[in-house]
């Protein structure tokens, strides 16, 4: 049960990256990496509006707002600068480590002192555990019935035509390049908000809780997406919510059997390898050779080979 | 009054007769080729015209120019020159998605014109919002376009209608084809681009989803422009008879000249045309 709660308590602030990569990769079919510095410029202009002395609901926006301007750039940058969303990326999360020390004016802040959303929950006499709980749940709950209301509107519609064929949905009559554009500016203020939830969490913001923050939502996107396999919206954006628990409880026993802290990234990792295993392969990737159900993966694994190798990442 | 180029182009386009569905002047397409200078003329000055309500069927070689005359019209390749009007309206710098309003395409590979991970009822609401070219923040699968999808997909007679909340790509590719059709028909545009949408699925189907659309086209009165590699439905399904050969229209065949016509008398005329055979799939198949 304590192993639920701590998985809970840490995993549930980031339910709105993981589903931003949700909506960036399964939705609008852009594998944008920028999420990773969007997360670090939301966790900088919350910790700086903090500081500034803001309330931490406006600076919780303002670090959306920051992660909302970096996706509206990378989206930019593809449409007209006809950049690889992939490359563009990469540039953007780079940049993102030297803006988000620009906009601290430091390598670190600490927020000890501050008013939190966190310790706004605390004071209604809930434990530091559950206060956490109670916001990422809320924040998790709050952005997947808005993603689902949106994806069944006209335009949310529009949207997920885009990510599926760009030559089709516009032959239906849809600007497909502005589409992505406010998609990217929706995935990255997803992103910004998770840092910005983990920085009020925290109580500090260092420029390094960016680096491999992308692998955590991935890690949850894959399990999600293992767990529904299906195009439709509700039991993905479910399965992805669902998906950062497992991945934050198996981190937690990991750690609990005794693993150092620093292997985190490596339990991640193997997470995610174990979840593609499983899931290409199935009992055949144990199965005795020789035996029918190594065969039938062996039959599986040539057509994989025989055939164009350009996999969809989910 | 100044008389500059793009007034004197004005006059002309608002001269068109509103009669006429369809004109393209002097369009010329040319694609580079892989050596340094080298250049493959797709579309070389061509003119056509087509009035409203009628069926235009379009035969010829491959590479014979069909595909990129297709493209221009509906907009996802643009012409190096020449004008394309469509119901009186110069759309030749239009990107696709305007185009939408007055130009309905369905394609060959039912991928390419139904989204299969969305339902159908799904697929017609993006259809009916795109017509109008207006994707607002209402539910998009709400009960007029449930209705609308019901009563078009009723004329197919496939029982499609009772299926509107499934996946579309749980459908055959007769199935799909015959939602595209659906789908482009109900916005009633201007004109109607059929890109050889019946090629990829066996006789009986073909058959059946040919004759429902000619069906639906002739009770809304919609100008079409058909490509097809079937020479018996050209004949059969149309009003008229364009023949293209590298590029250029090397035929072309009234309701009265095409009457009493049957395939082997088109293959033969082409041949003694062009000096070339035309592969009719009619023909293959029968010779299979």
């Amino acid at each position: 049960m304590s192993i639920l709660l701590i998985g809970a308590q840490v995993g549930l602030i980031y339910g709105p990256l993981a589903l931003g990569i949700y909506f960036a990769l399964n939705i609008l079919s852009l594998p944008d990496l920028t999420l990773e510095g969007s997360f670090g410029i939301g966790g900088a202009s919350t910790a700086v509006a903090l500081v500034a002395g803001l309330d931490p609901a406006t600076a919780l926006l303002l670090g959306i707002l920051g992660g909302a301007i970096a996706g509206l750039i990378t989206g930019l940058l593809h449409v007209y600068l006809r950049m690889n969303v992939l490359l563009a990326g990469i540039l953007m999360t780079t940049a993102a480590w030297s803006i988000s020390l620009a906009i601290m004016g430091a390598g670190n802040i600490s927020l000890l002192s501050q008013a939190t959303i966190f310790t706004w929950v605390e004071g209604l006499g809930f434990s530091g555990q559950w206060a956490a709980i109670i916001v990422g749940a809320l924040a998790s709950g709050l952005v997947a019935l808005v993603l689902i209301w949106f994806l069944h509107t006209n335009y949310g519609l529009s949207m997920r035509a885009s990510g599926l064929n760009i030559q089709t949905a516009r032959s239906f009559g849809i600007r497909t390049e502005a589409r992505q554009i406010v998609g990217l500016i929706i995935a990255n203020g997803l992103a910004a908000a998770s840092g910005a939830l983990v920085v009020q969490s925290q109580g500090f913001m260092d420029v390094s809780i960016q680096t491999g923050v992308i692998v955590v939502g991935l890690a949850a996107l894959m399990i999600g997406m293992s767990v529904f396999k299906t195009p439709k919206i509700i039991p993905s954006i479910l399965g992805v919510l669902l998906g950062i628990l497992v991945y934050r409880v198996v981190v937690t026993i990991a750690l609990k059997l005794g693993l150092p802290p620093y292997f985190v990234k490596l339990v991640t990792a193997l997470v995610v390898f174990g979840i593609i295993a499983v899931r290409a392969n199935g009992l055949g990737l144990i199965a005795i050779p020789g035996t029918k159900a190594a065969k039938k993966n062996a039959r599986e694994r040539l057509e994989y080979l025989e055939n164009d190798r350009v996999v969809n990442i989910t | 009054m100044r008389v500059s180029a793009s007034n004197i182009w004005r006059m002309i386009v608002s001269s068109t007769s509103p009669e006429t569905a369809l004109e393209v002047r002097d369009c010329v397409k040319r694609f580079k080729g892989f050596g340094r200078n080298e250049f493959v003329i797709a579309a070389d000055s061509i003119n056509l015209a087509i009035t409203s309500g009628t069926i235009v069927a379009l035969v010829g070689s491959n590479g014979s120019g069909k595909s990129t005359l297709m493209s221009m019209i509906a907009g996802s390749q643009l012409p190096d020159s020449g004008r394309i009007i469509v119901a009186g309206e110069d759309v030749t710098e239009q990107p696709s998605w305007q185009r939408t309003g007055k130009v309905a395409l369905v394609r060959q590979n039912p991928e390419h014109n139904v989204f299969s991970a969305l339902t159908i009822v799904e697929n017609f609401a993006l259809a009916e919002a795109g017509q109008a070219r207006r994707f607002n923040l209402k539910r998009a699968a709400g009960q007029r376009v449930r209705d609308l999808a019901r009563d078009t997909l009723a004329q197919f007679s496939m029982g499609l209608e009772d299926r509107l909340d499934q996946l579309a790509g749980t459908l055959s590719g007769g199935q799909r084809q015959a939602v595209s059709v659906a789908m482009a028909t109900s916005r009633n545009p201007a004109l109607l681009l059929l890109d050889e949408h019946v090629s990829a699925l066996d006789p009986t189907r073909a058959r059946v989803v040919m004759e429902q659309t000619e069906a639906i086209v002739r009770q809304r009165s919609i100008a079409t422009l058909m490509v097809t590699h079937d020479m018996g439905h050209a004949l059969k399904h149309s009003d008229r008879l364009i023949l293209m050969h590298r590029g250029r229209i090397a035929m072309d065949l009234s309701e009265k000249e095409k009457a009493g016509m049957g395939v082997p008398d088109l293959l033969a005329r082409f041949e003694k045309l062009t000096g070339e055979t035309l592969p009719d799939s009619a023909v293959l198949a029968r010779a299979s």
